[in-house]
């Protein structure tokens, strides 16, 4: 009974390794954002909430509307009907009921304002929302107000 | 055979402490309050209120507070449709007392914003970012900004 062989094969190097991969890959996901990427404006008197995995709807510089990470084009009547039913659908069918009834809205920096517009007087008048949660990026206090 | 541990084993004594139950265990907790912890979401919420129906009375105790940006960063602030054209440095500092009179009657504290059609949304948010600033709680939204819904072109 002394020194019996060991010819099992040692797994723990291999569990190390993997449970090191899932942790990488986890703060990847958390660190990577919702929607489309855009240019956030900065702000320092924000509110902070967990996610309610709410529909997030972007705007991107040119003035392009997205659903979540697809591109529905120019803001136009269509592209806010498509829009709509994308959020609605999101709605119907909720990751977390608190999200439902909430729109989480990422506008580029740049973008002028009646670009935005538009999307907002939507919400307001067709999809009768009483509020909109706009997306800002924690302001560094070297940049000025 | 016989005793079952002691200190005298023909076998070397292994004298350190097993550490791999224990650093399994502090992995499987880790991923956990990994997959817990919520994704924080930085957020400034606009106010985009419905139109008052004709046969609605708005509330007699508010005072509407509008702030309207230009592209020049100019502001026009006005109190009851009675416009003051203010520099924008001034801005909080105007506000500060009239959302204390707004809050001493009772009514919600709720600035209107409306801006210029080529204004930035960076001045945008910057200028709800200032107003929002007047709100001492911690999410700051005490002070509501709502947006100033243009009207439909057509009468009525």
């Amino acid at each position: 009974m002394i020194d019996v062989v060991r010819n099992d094969i040692n797994v723990t190097p291999l569990v190390d390794v993997m449970l090191v991969l899932l942790i990488i890959f986890m703060l990847m996901t958390l660190i990577m954002g919702r929607g489309h990427d855009v240019q956030l404006p900065p702000a320092r008197n924000f509110s902070q909430e967990k996610d309610k995995m709410q529909p997030v709807v972007s705007i991107d510089v040119e003035g392009n509307l997205w659903f979540e990470k697809t591109k529905l084009g120019p803001v136009t009547p269509a592209t806010l009907k498509e829009m709509q039913d994308q959020v609605e659908g999101m709605w119907k069918a909720p990751k977390n009921p608190d999200g439902v009834g909430k729109i989480y809205l990422k506008a580029d920096n740049k973008v002028e304002y009646i670009k935005v517009y538009p999307v907002l007087e939507y919400m307001n008048k067709t999809m009768l929302m009483q509020q909109v949660d706009l997306a800002i990026a924690k302001d560094s206090d070297s940049e000025g107000p | 055979m016989g005793m079952s541990s002691g200190s005298g084993d023909k076998k070397s004594i292994q004298s350190e402490i097993n550490v791999t139950p224990l650093i399994d265990v502090l992995l499987v907790l880790l991923i956990i309050f990994l997959v817990v912890m919520p994704i924080m979401m930085k957020m400034e919420t606009l106010e985009i209120p419905r139109k008052i129906q004709e046969n609605e009375a708005p509330d007699p105790n508010s005072i509407m507070l509008t702030v309207k940006v230009k592209v020049t960063g100019d502001i026009v602030f006005s109190e009851n449709e009675k416009d003051t054209p203010i520099v924008a440095a001034e801005l909080v500092r105007l506000l500060r007392p009239k959302l204390e009179a707004v809050a001493a009657r009772g009514a919600d504290r709720v600035i209107f914003v409306d801006f210029e059609d080529s204004v930035p949304w960076a001045n945008v948010v910057a200028t709800m970012d200032q107003i929002r600033s007047l709100a001492t709680d911690v999410n700051h939204d005490a002070v509501k900004v709502a947006l100033k819904v243009k009207e439909e072109p057509k009468p009525q």
